[in-house]
C-alpha cells in the first residue's frame, strides 16, 4: 500500500521554542492511526504543523503526502489537497452560518459552484447521521454552540469536505458519552463512505472502542517514542505513558543522540 | 461660496486636529427641493408595516438637493416596522422623527441604495416612553457618502433603544477618473433620562481599498437614569490598503447606579480565524469576502420582509 | 437601596502647610513682553532664549483657548506671578538650604526618600531648583542630572539647544505657548549610550507662593541602549487664588533604549495643571508612563509618545482620582509612524464628591505602520450621583495588516462586594476604601514600593469618612 502520509524528521519551532525535534511518522491509505502521549509533548503541534498553520515553523524536516512535498505549502492549498484538521477549540464565526461555511470550502476546493438543492440535502442527511438539531445549520458557526455541538460541527464538516486525511485533534475532549458515541459513530461512516485516513489524537481510549486502529504513535517530549499496533493502547491504558516512557528508553531516537 | 451644513455633532468635543468633532457637508439650503411629507401612526395595539422608497429625480439640476421629512408616531401598545429605502442620485437628506407611546415598538430598517456620486444625509430623532422601544436596523453598502446622525432620547422608565448597522466601503468605480472610495459617517447618541433604561449599539463593518468610515457612538447616562445599561460594540474588518477608519465610542456618565460597556477590534482578519479558514481550503481573500459579507448577514436577520431582503442581497452581490 | 457612605474631602494637611513666602524676588503679576523679557534677564539667559521667549510670546498672544475641555475661565493670566525665586542659590547639600524650605521637604520624605532609593534628587521650590544632587557612582556612568538653567549655559548647552522645545514647540497650543515664555526650572538628564541606571532618579515641585505659576522644563535624553526610571512628584499648599502649573516633559527615547516615566501628582486643590509632556521613541526602544493624579481643581494632562522608529513601544498606566471641585482630564495619546510599533493604555478613573474625570485619548495608526498592535483598556468607578465621570477615546486608523482593540467600562462599587467584606468584620467606608484601593492596583503595582504607600494613603485620605 501507498503511502498517504510520511513526516521525515520534523523539527517545528513556536516562537523560541522548539516543540517538535525529529519526528517520523508515516501513514498509509486507509488506515486509522491513533497518537498518543502526555500533555504538553506536541501532539496538537504535529497536527497544525501538517495542516500548515503558520505559528508552528518548521526549521528541518519534510512532510510529503500524496508523494508530493507540502512542507512550504499554503494551508489552504493542503486542505483542497485532502487534510482536514478538527479543532480542539474551533472558533467562533458571527455572521457566517454553519452550512455557508462548508459550501465556501466545497465551492474553493471544487472550484465550481455547487447546487443549493443537491448541498442541502446531503447536509441534512449527515447532520442526521450525527443526530445533529437541523436548526443548526443557519446558525452562525459555532456561536453559542456547547462544547459536545462544535466537535460535531467538526466532524460534520469532515464528513462533508471527505478529505483523504482527517487529523483529529482531541475531538473527544470534554464530552460526554452520548456525544463520544455520535463522534465515533461519525469516524466510522467516514472511513466507510470516504475511505479516507486518520490521525485520532487523543487522551482517551473511548473513542477508540468501535474502530479498528492500525498504528499506534505514542509521543514524548517532542519524539515518537513508541510504535505498535492497536494492542498497545490497551498497554498504555493498564500502565500509563511512565512505565512505556521507562522501557522504551533504548528504542527511543532520543536517547541515541 | 460653497455653502455647508454641520452634522454628526459629538456631545462632548475633543481635539480638533483629529476632526471627529462633527462632518461638513457641502449643501445648499436655500435651494433644496422639499419631498412629499410623510406620516406614519398607529392606533393602541395596532401592528403597522410599510415600506417607504425615497427616491430624487436622477436628472434635474434644480433638484440637486433635496429633502424628505417622516414622522412616525406608534400608539400605546403598538409595533410599527417602517422600511425606508434610499434611493440617491444627488444629494438627499431624509429627516425621521420617532416617537412612541407607552409599551409601543417601532423598528425601523434603513437601506442605502445610492448611485456613487450621490450624498446621503440621514437623520434621525427619536423618543421613548415607559417600556417602548426603538430599534434602528442600517444597511449602509453604498455608494457614494452617507451622514447618519441620530439620536434617541430614552425619557420612559425602561425604555430601550437599539442599533444595528452594517456597513460596506467600497473602493472608487473602476475606470471612473477622479472616482473617490465610499464614505460613512455614522453618529448615534443615546440619552439615558428614564431609569431602568437600556441600550445597545452594535456596528459591523468592513472597509475596501479607498474607502472612509468614521463611527461616533455616545452613551449618555444623565443624573436619574438610574439603573440602566448601556452597551456598544464595533468591529471593523480592514480590507484595503488606502483606508481611513475613525472611531470614537463615548460614555458619558452622571449616573452612580449603572452599568456602560464599549468594546471594539479594528484590523485584519484575525490570525487564528485565518488559519481555521484556511484550514477548510478558504483562502485568504475568499474569507475576507466571507467576512465582509457577515457583516451585513448579522444583520440581515433582523429584516423580516422578503422583498426587502431580496433588495439587500442583490445589493450585496453587485458589490461583493 | 443601600446607604451610601459620606466621604469626607481629603486630609492634605501634610502638603497644605504654607511657608511664609520670604522670596527673594517675585516678578510683578500678568504677561507682558517686559515681564518675560526681565524674566530672562534674571535667568542670564543666551541671547537665542531670550528670543525663543519672546517668540512664543507672541505665539500665546495669537493662539485660542482650548474649549474642548474643562473650562479654566477661573484662570485670570493677568494675576498670576509666572516668575517667584526662592531665597537661596541652588544647592548641592541638604545642610545648606535654607530651614523653612528643607523642613518643607523633610515634611513631604524627600531627603528621606533619597537616602533610601533614588539615584539623584532634584527639587525645585517656586520658579528655582534649590537642591540638586546625584549619586557619585551614577556620575561616575556618565550620567548627567542638572537644573536646566545650569546645562543650557554648561557643557550640554548645544544638546539643550538642540531638543529644547523641538519635541513640544511652542505653537503645539496655547499653554505650550504660555511656558515657551515663562519657563523656569526643571531638570535635564542625559544618559549616555549603553548605560543602565538601575536606581530611579527623582524631581520634586513644590509650588509655595500663593497666586503663582510654575513652569519648569524637564529635558531627559536616553540615549541608545541605556535605561532609567525617572519620578516626578508634585504638591502646593492650597489657596483660595488660582495657582497654576504649565511644566512641559520632553523625552528622547533613543534606538533600543527604555524610559519609565512615573508621576504622582498632587498639587493642591486651587491649581490649574495644564501640563504637556511627550517623548519620541525610536527603533525598539520602549516608553513606559506610570501616572497618577489626585490633586489640582482642572486638570490636563495626556502625555503623548510618538513612535518612530520600528518595533518602538509605548506603555501608560494611569489613575485618576477627581473629589470634590476637581475637574481632571486625563488619558494618554500615541502616534504610530513606524512598523511593527506597539502601545498599551489601561487607565482607571475614579469619580468622588462632585468629582468630575474624564479619559480622553488618542491612537493614530498611520499609512506605514504594519504589523502594529495598540489597545486601549479604560474602567470608570463612579461612588455617588453628584460626580461626573467620561469617557472619550478617539483612534484613527490608516494601515489595514493592524489589530487595534479597545475597551471601556463604567461602574459603581458593587454591594455584594462591600456586604463580603463587611461580613469579615470590616467597616463601610473600609470596605468601600479597599475595593478602590484594588480598583487602582493597575498603577500602584508599578510604582515603588514606597511611592505605591504613598498612593494608597493618599486613596484612603480620600475614601475615609462617616457613615451619613
Amino acid at each position: 500500500m501507498s503511502n498517504l502520509l510520511e513526516v521525515k524528521n520534523l523539527h517545528v519551532r513556536v516562537e523560541d521554542k522548539e516543540i517538535l525535534q525529529g519526528v517520523n511518522l508515516t501513514i498509509g491509505e486507509d488506515e486509522t492511526h491513533v497518537l498518543m502521549g502526555p500533555n504538553g509533548t506536541g501532539k496538537s503541534t504535529f497536527g497544525y504543523a501538517v495542516t500548515g498553520n503558520p505559528s508552528y515553523t518548521v526549521t528541518e524536516g519534510q512532510i510529503i503526502f500524496k508523494g508530493e512535498d507540502i512542507t512550504e505549502l499554503a494551508v489552504n492549498e493542503r486542505a483542497k489537497r485532502g487534510i482536514f484538521l478538527s479543532f480542539q477549540n474551533p472558533l467562533e464565526v458571527p455572521g457566517v452560518t454553519l452550512s455557508a461555511f462548508i459550501r465556501s470550502a466545497l465551492e474553493q476546493k471544487t472550484g465550481e459552484r455547487i447546487r443549493l438543492f443537491d448541498f442541502k440535502k446531503k447536509l441534512k442527511e449527515t447532520m442526521e447521521l450525527l443526530n445533529m438539531d437541523p436548526s443548526y445549520a443557519e446558525r452562525d458557526l459555532n456561536v453559542g454552540f456547547s462544547g459536545g455541538e462544535k466537535k460535531k460541527a467538526e466532524i460534520l464538516q469532515m464528513l462533508m469536505l471527505e478529505p483523504s486525511l482527517a487529523i483529529l485533534d482531541e475531538t473527544d475532549s470534554g464530552l460526554d458519552v452520548d456525544a463520544v458515541k455520535t463522534v465515533s459513530n461519525g469516524i466510522k461512516i467516514f472511513k466507510e463512505r470516504c475511505k479516507g485516513s486518520l490521525l485520532i489524537i487523543t487522551h482517551s481510549t473511548r473513542i477508540l472502542e468501535s474502530l479498528k486502529v492500525d498504528v499506534t504513535h505514542v509521543m514524548s517530549g517532542g519524539y515518537i517514542v513508541k510504535e505498535g499496533g492497536a494492542d498497545l493502547v490497551n498497554q498504555i491504558n493498564e500502565c500509563g505513558f511512565e512505565s512505556l516512557c521507562k522501557n522504551c528508553n533504548e528504542n527511543c531516537p532520543a536517547r541515541g543522540n | 461660496m460653497q455653502k455647508e451644513m454641520i452634522v454628526n455633532k459629538i456631545p462632548a468635543k475633543t481635539w480638533y486636529r483629529l476632526n471627529m468633532n462633527d462632518a461638513t457637508v457641502l449643501w445648499d439650503q436655500d435651494n433644496t427641493y422639499s419631498l412629499s411629507q410623510e406620516s406614519i401612526e398607529t392606533k393602541e395595539n395596532e401592528t403597522k408595516e410599510v415600506v417607504i422608497t425615497v427616491e430624487d429625480d436622477s436628472s434635474s439640476s434644480e433638484h440637486s438637493y433635496s429633502s424628505k421629512n417622516i414622522t412616525i408616531t406608534a400608539g400605546k401598545a403598538s409595533k410599527i416596522t417602517a422600511y425606508v429605502m434610499m434611493k440617491a442620485h444627488q444629494n438627499m437628506a431624509i429627516n425621521l422623527t420617532l416617537n412612541t407611546e407607552e409599551d409601543a415598538t417601532i423598528k425601523l430598517v434603513e437601506v442605502q441604495l445610492a448611485d456613487s456620486d450621490a450624498v446621503i444625509v440621514n437623520t434621525i430623532k427619536g423618543t421613548c416612553s415607559d417600556q417602548s422601544s426603538i430599534e434602528v436596523v442600517h444597511f449602509f453598502m453604498g455608494r457614494g457618502q452617507i451622514f447618519s446622525d441620530s439620536q434617541i432620547d430614552l425619557l420612559g422608565k425602561k425604555s430601550r433603544a437599539a442599533f444595528d448597522v452594517g456597513y460596506i466601503g467600497n473602493s472608487p468605480v473602476a475606470g471612473k477618473a477622479g472616482a473617490k472610495g465610499d464614505s460613512i459617517d455614522i453618529n448615534i447618541l443615546i440619552n439615558h433620562i428614564g431609569k431602568k433604561t437600556e441600550s445597545d449599539i452594535n456596528v459591523n463593518g468592513a472597509l475596501k481599498d479607498g474607502a472612509t468610515k468614521t463611527f461616533r457612538g455616545t452613551i449618555d447616562f444623565k443624573t436619574g437614569s438610574s439603573y440602566s445599561v448601556g452597551n456598544e460594540q464595533e468591529t471593523v474588518i480592514l480590507l484595503g490598503e488606502d483606508v481611513i477608519n475613525k472611531t470614537i465610542p463615548i460614555i458619558l456618565c452622571a449616573e452612580e447606579n449603572v452599568v456602560g460597556n464599549h468594546g471594539g477590534s479594528i484590523g485584519e482578519l484575525d490570525d487564528d480565524l485565518l488559519f481555521y479558514f484556511e484550514s477548510r481550503g478558504i483562502g485568504r481573500e475568499e474569507a475576507e469576502n466571507i467576512m465582509a459579507r457577515a457583516s451585513i448577514e448579522r444583520v440581515l436577520r433582523l429584516v423580516d420582509n422578503e422583498s426587502v431582503r431580496e433588495e439587500i442581497t442583490n445589493k450585496l452581490e453587485e458589490i461583493l | 437601596m443601600s446607604e451610601k457612605t459620606y466621604v469626607e474631602d481629603i486630609d492634605r494637611s501634610v502638603y497644605d502647610i504654607k511657608d511664609a513666602e520670604i522670596d527673594n524676588y517675585r516678578i510683578e503679576e500678568g504677561l507682558t513682553p517686559d515681564i518675560v523679557e526681565k524674566i530672562s534677564e534674571e535667568k542670564n539667559d543666551p541671547d537665542w532664549m531670550r528670543e525663543f521667549r519672546l517668540h512664543s510670546l507672541d505665539v500665546y498672544n495669537k493662539s485660542i483657548m482650548p474649549d474642548w475641555g474643562p473650562s479654566i475661565e477661573g484662570l485670570d493670566m493677568d494675576h498670576i506671578a509666572t516668575y517667584v525665586r526662592p531665597n537661596t542659590k541652588m544647592q548641592g547639600s541638604w545642610e545648606d538650604v535654607p530651614k523653612d524650605i528643607k523642613e518643607t521637604f523633610e515634611r513631604l520624605g524627600i531627603p528621606e526618600a533619597e537616602r533610601k532609593s533614588l539615584a539623584g534628587v532634584g527639587a525645585q521650590y517656586d520658579s528655582e531648583l534649590v537642591y540638586h544632587n546625584v549619586r557619585a557612582d551614577v556620575e561616575a556612568q556618565g550620567v548627567v542630572y542638572t537644573d536646566m538653567e545650569s546645562a543650557l549655559n554648561g557643557p550640554y548647552a548645544d544638546m539643550v539647544k538642540e531638543h529644547f522645545m523641538k519635541l513640544v514647540p511652542p505653537t503645539d497650543h496655547k499653554f505650550a505657548a504660555l511656558h515657551g515664555a515663562v519657563w523656569s526650572g526643571g531638570s535635564f538628564v542625559y544618559v549616555p549610550k549603553g548605560v543602565h541606571v538601575s536606581i530611579p532618579l527623582q524631581s520634586y515641585f513644590r509650588l509655595n507662593a500663593k497666586g503663582a505659576g510654575q513652569f519648569e522644563h524637564t529635558l531627559i535624553i536616553v540615549d541608545e541602549g541605556a535605561d532609567l526610571h525617572f519620578i516626578e512628584g508634585c504638591s502646593a499648599p492650597k489657596y483660595n487664588v488660582a495657582n497654576l502649573h504649565a511644566g512641559c516633559v520632553e523625552l528622547y527615547v533613543k534606538k533600543n533604549a527604555k524610559l519609565r516615566y512615573s508621576t504622582i501628582e498632587n498639587w493642591s486643590k486651587n491649581m490649574y495643571n495644564l501640563n504637556t509632556k511627550r517623548a519620541i521613541v525610536e527603533e525598539g526602544g520602549t516608553i513606559e508612563w506610570v501616572s497618577g493624579s489626585f490633586g489640582s481643581h482642572v486638570g490636563y494632562l495626556y502625555p503623548s509618545s510618538i513612535l518612530v522608529g520600528r518595533g518602538a513601544k509605548m506603555e501608560f498606566t494611569g489613575v485618576t482620582f477627581a473629589g470634590e471641585g476637581q475637574n481632571l482630564d486625563t488619558g494618554a495619546k500615541v502616534v504610530h509612524a513606524a512598523p511593527e510599533t506597539t502601545s498599551y493604555m489601561n487607565t482607571r478613573s475614579i469619580s468622588k464628591s462632585g468629582g468630575i474625570s474624564t479619559f480622553r485619548s488618542s491612537v493614530e495608526v498611520r499609512k506605514n505602520a504594519h504589523k502594529s498592535k495598540a489597545a486601549v483598556s479604560c474602567q470608570s468607578l463612579m461612588l455617588d450621583s453628584q460626580s461626573r465621570s467620561d469617557t472619550i477615546p478617539a483612534m484613527d486608523i490608516r494601515c489595514r495588516d493592524v489589530a487595534v482593540g479597545h475597551e471601556a467600562k463604567i461602574g459603581s462599587i458593587s454591594d455584594d462586594a462591600v456586604f463580603y467584606l463587611m461580613s469579615r468584620g470590616m467597616s463601610e467606608e473600609e470596605a468601600r476604601a479597599l475595593i478602590v484601593s484594588g480598583f487602582a492596583d493597575n498603577v500602584s503595582k508599578e510604582l515603588p514600593l514606597e511611592y505605591a504607600i504613598e498612593m494608597n494613603n493618599l486613596i484612603r485620605l480620600e475614601m475615609v469618612g462617616s457613615i451619613g
